[in-house]
């Protein structure tokens, strides 16, 4: 554990030390000022824990050593907010940037609909259709697993999607049910 | 096919994982072991049956061949129970296919009416003296979900049951008709403090059946209770990769009071994706979202599942 912080100083310090470089191109005043003022607070307070982790840590000691990354954890994400500094800002191994999909206002529409439409029909139904891509593209599945906040991600298959889909508008429509809310009859 | 074991999974407590609990491991079981597993959903929540099959397909089950609760309606008109004709044969519909081996008696909530008590003898633990006056009655109540099941014992390796809340009618059902009690709990500090009450009061049942069974001059060999079986702690709080102090120092002071052999090695950890699964009635590696494979690649029920084979 002790370990995993004390890389964890040393690559932070690396990052304080390129942030500092560049501290000028930060875009206002004000900015500057308070990351100059954290960076200041926690070198100096780095510096200090750096000696104390000669020996082993006290639990005071360790305790304060977590709010410190936390506040670092902090000032990186601002940092990464940053259109400046967010190059700087360290990263963790192997994350790739997710690719956003676009759903647009008009595909939400659409979708909504789908799924309103789809209320009635039993769930196998409902199923068969999703799994049809003649009936529904990848793309509008995608945007009626939206409409009903399924995560999705591009490795989903079709199968996995419709199924999810088709569960979820199942449940829903279940779920009103038990509490004694009118639903539209399966046809 | 052997005698199936019987293993009731019991916690008064409420959202220690005793659904989520029974689910994985009789799906893991039916699944990767290939073992004829029966799910019987007893908690008039049917959160174990809904687990299983999203409500229309239930409804449509319930309607055509009913449920536990109507099991119970003939067990109190004194029909025969017709258990086969309960279970619904593997109900879990996954992206392909279904889930093999794995079938379910479902629950109802209707079933919430018969659960309120200990039965027609008043008090869900009465005294002597109301044992001594109801007994043939105190033990035919609890030995409604014991018949159910010896119809298709022979049909199933394991029977796991999904207990509600409490330790009413239908817990104690469970705890006659069970071979084996397994306990869940989450490590921390009132989840703990309950175990010892519980283990207590399981003991308590078997001396009432005991004691029933005297009064009403049955044979105390034809009366059996479960033993406790095993404490599965769930939804235990990592920091980092490890397990926190509190809920490591709870699980030791489990361990020194109910013996560490009861305590299974492995615990599942407080991970959304099991949520996101039972949102999609499947068990964790089915469900496709980065959440549900971060618990599957943890594998948490299948190490769970294989102590459970070495148990029982």
């Amino acid at each position: 554990m002790a370990r995993s912080k004390r890389t964890e100083l040393l690559k932070t310090r690396a990052f304080l030390n390129r942030l500092e470089e560049t501290i000028g191109s930060l875009p206002t005043e004000a900015e500057k000022e308070e990351v100059r003022a954290k960076i200041a607070t926690l070198v100096d307070y780095l510096n200090s824990v750096n000696k104390a982790l000669q020996s082993l840590p006290s639990q005071e000691s360790a305790n304060g050593l977590n709010k410190t990354i936390e506040s670092l954890q902090a000032l990186i994400t601002k940092a990464q907010e940053n259109p400046v500094l967010s190059g700087l800002a360290p990263r963790r191994r192997g994350t790739a940037r997710k690719r956003t999909r676009v759903t647009t206002e008009e595909d939400m529409a659409i979708a909504k609909a789908d799924v309103e439409s789809f209320q009635p029909l039993p769930v196998d139904e409902i199923r068969s259709r999703l799994l049809n891509d003649r009936m529904c593209s990848m793309g509008r599945l995608r945007a009626i697993a939206a409409a009903l906040s399924i995560a999705t991600t591009d490795k989903m298959t079709r199968e996995s999607l419709a199924h999810q889909v088709a569960t979820s508008i199942a449940n829903l429509k279940g779920y009103k049910k038990l509490g004694g809310e009118s639903v539209p009859s399966t046809t | 096919m052997a005698n199936a074991k019987v293993i009731s999974f019991i916690n008064y407590k409420g959202g220690v994982g005793k659904t989520t609990t029974t689910y994985h491991i009789g799906c893991c079981l039916a699944e990767h072991h290939g073992k004829k597993t029966l799910l019987v959903d007893i908690d008039p929540q049917t959160n174990l049956t809904f687990l299983c099959a999203p409500y229309e397909k239930w409804e449509e089950f319930r309607r055509r061949a009913g449920t536990i609760a109507s099991m119970y309606k003939r067990f109190q008109d004194k029909i025969a129970l017709d258990t086969k004709r309960h279970v619904w044969q593997t109900p879990i519909q996954i992206a392909r296919g279904r889930i093999p081996n794995l079938d379910l008696i479902p629950c109802d909530v209707d079933l919430l009416g018969e659960d309120l008590g200990g039965g027609s003898v008043p008090g869900t633990f009465p005294t002597i003296e109301a044992l001594r006056q109801n007994a043939k009655q105190f033990l035919r109540e609890r030995q409604f979900l014991k018949l159910a099941i010896q119809d298709v014992r022979n049909s199933y390796d394991y029977i796991l049951i999904d207990c509600p809340p409490n330790l009413y009618l239908m817990t104690q059902n469970a705890i006659v008709a069970s071979d084996w009690y397994v306990i869940t709990a989450i490590p921390d500090h009132l989840s703990t403090i309950g175990l010892r009450i519980l283990q207590s009061k399981v003991n308590k049942i078997a001396d009432m059946m005991r004691s029933a069974s005297t009064f009403a001059g049955v044979v105390h060999d034809s009366i059996s209770v479960a033993k406790l079986g095993g404490v599965v702690f769930v939804k235990v709080r990592i920091g980092g990769s490890l397990i926190t102090n509190t809920h490591q120092r709870m699980m030791e002071r489990v361990k020194e009071l109910l013996g560490a052999d009861l305590c299974f090695a492995d615990v599942t950890t407080e991970l959304i994706g099991y949520g996101e699964a039972a949102e999609m009635s499947v068990p964790v590696w089915h469900q496709d979202t980065q959440n549900a494979r971060r618990a599957t690649n943890k594998q948490e029920y299948n190490r769970i599942t294989d102590e459970f084979l070495r148990r029982f």
